[in-house]
């Protein structure tokens, strides 16, 4: 009995001593890592320092304050995060009279009544970059050196075609250059790989033809339709020379 | 979304007339700023105010034409209507400087063209041609005498 209490006591003292060591370097650790990593010193403030963030008014708007982060006042105690948002009646009104399948239904109604999508398509947004490369390509340069027809030769879906004759300079002049539009994948891999700039894709949308055959362009017609959109091309080109 | 109170008022702003004409060709009673006319006479309206127009219906077009399409709207206000560009072209520092006249002559090895809308179906559609001479030719049958 009297041995073994002084065999425990005997390690005891070990062992604390080994457990504070450790402990010690545990905190240590713990305090490098906490001070070095990048946020350390907003999440572990004390003093709960409300950092600026972005904010928008939509969740005001839409009466939900559930996902916003709980606020504190200066005490340090944590406000009713509810306290603002709509009370548990409301809750429960809007839950028992479907008010949100109302409201579906409502706008499934009012779109009975009007005039069919393709007509009011003019409303519709749709969002062009000015780097977007989707549409009617527009060959700018009548003078196309042939030696350059890069883009013939880069074309994936072999939309493109090109002829191209001498000049009395001995320089080349392209003759024919149709594209053909039913073909195009609008990847504007030609407008990269011309090196002169020649072939450049429009935000032009023209595709509602009633022939196939409108479709299938020849020189006269992409130029034509460059002609045309001159000021919206050159434009995007403008918005857009600081990247190029 | 359409509410009466919207409709109501919306129709006090813009006029019964306009409401009318607004409920025969876009189908809703829009109500905005008017940003401009192109030479076609389309009107364009912008609202920015998100309730009273839905974000992405806030830039809208009332087309002259009464056989109106998408594409009787010219390309300089093409780009302010789809949002490439932020300001309509008679605002737009860039569109003004390209659409002076000396300027395009100037520029331009060839003249530019007025713009002319999609004219399929029209005896102005777009007709394929070729444009270099054919490799080859039909076969023209010739009959020779019998001796």
């Amino acid at each position: 009995m009297f041995s073994r209490t002084r065999l425990v006591l005997g390690l005891q003292p070990h062992l604390a001593l080994n457990t504070r060591n450790n402990l010690a370097r545990n905190t240590l650790v713990a305090h490098r890592l906490i001070s070095h990593s990048s946020c350390s010193r907003a999440e572990h403030d004390p003093h709960q320092r409300r950092v600026e963030t972005l904010t928008s008014a939509i969740g005001e708007r839409g009466g939900h304050h559930a996902h916003t982060s709980h606020p504190v006042d200066a005490q340090g105690n944590e406000m009713n995060p509810y306290r603002n948002g709509p009370s548990a009646l409301d809750k429960a009104v809007h839950l028992f009279f479907f008010t949100e399948i109302i409201r579906g239904m409502w706008i499934v109604l009012e779109n009975f009544f009007r005039p069919p999508t393709p007509s009011c398509i003019h409303l519709k947004r749709v969002l062009y970059l000015p780097a977007f490369v989707g549409s009617t390509p527009y060959v700018a340069i009548q003078v196309v050196k042939s030696v350059a027809s890069l883009c013939e030769a880069i074309c994936p879906a072999q939309a493109i075609t090109i002829e191209s004759e001498a000049r009395l300079d001995g320089s080349r002049k392209t003759t024919k250059y149709d594209i053909d539009m039913t073909k195009c994948i609008y990847c504007g891999f030609c407008q990269e790989a011309c090196p002169v700039d020649a072939i450049v894709e429009t935000q032009n949308q023209e595709f509602s033809v009633e022939n196939r055959e409108e479709l299938l362009y020849n020189k006269e017609k992409l130029l034509a339709n460059g002609d045309r959109a001159e000021a919206e091309i050159a434009a995007n080109l403008h918005s857009d020379h600081v990247y190029r | 979304m359409v509410s009466l109170a919207r409709t109501i008022r919306h129709i006090r702003r813009a006029g019964l007339r306009e409401w009318w004409r607004q409920m025969q060709y876009i189908g809703d009673a829009k109500w905005g700023t008017y940003v401009g006319k192109d030479q076609f006479g389309n009107r364009y309206f912008e609202n920015r105010n998100a309730e009273e127009e839905i974000p992405g219906r806030h830039r809208w077009v009332d087309l002259a034409q009464h056989e109106y399409n998408a594409s009787q709207v010219p390309p300089e206000w093409h780009s302010w209507i789809s949002h490439i560009r932020k300001d309509p072209p008679n605002q737009d520092s860039v569109m003004q400087h390209l659409l002076l006249p000396g300027r395009r002559h100037s520029k331009l090895t060839y003249l530019p063209q007025p713009y002319v809308e999609n004219l399929t179906g029209t005896r102005g559609a777009y007709k394929p041609y070729n444009t270099v001479v054919p490799k080859y030719k039909e076969w023209e049958p010739k009959v020779t005498l019998r001796a």
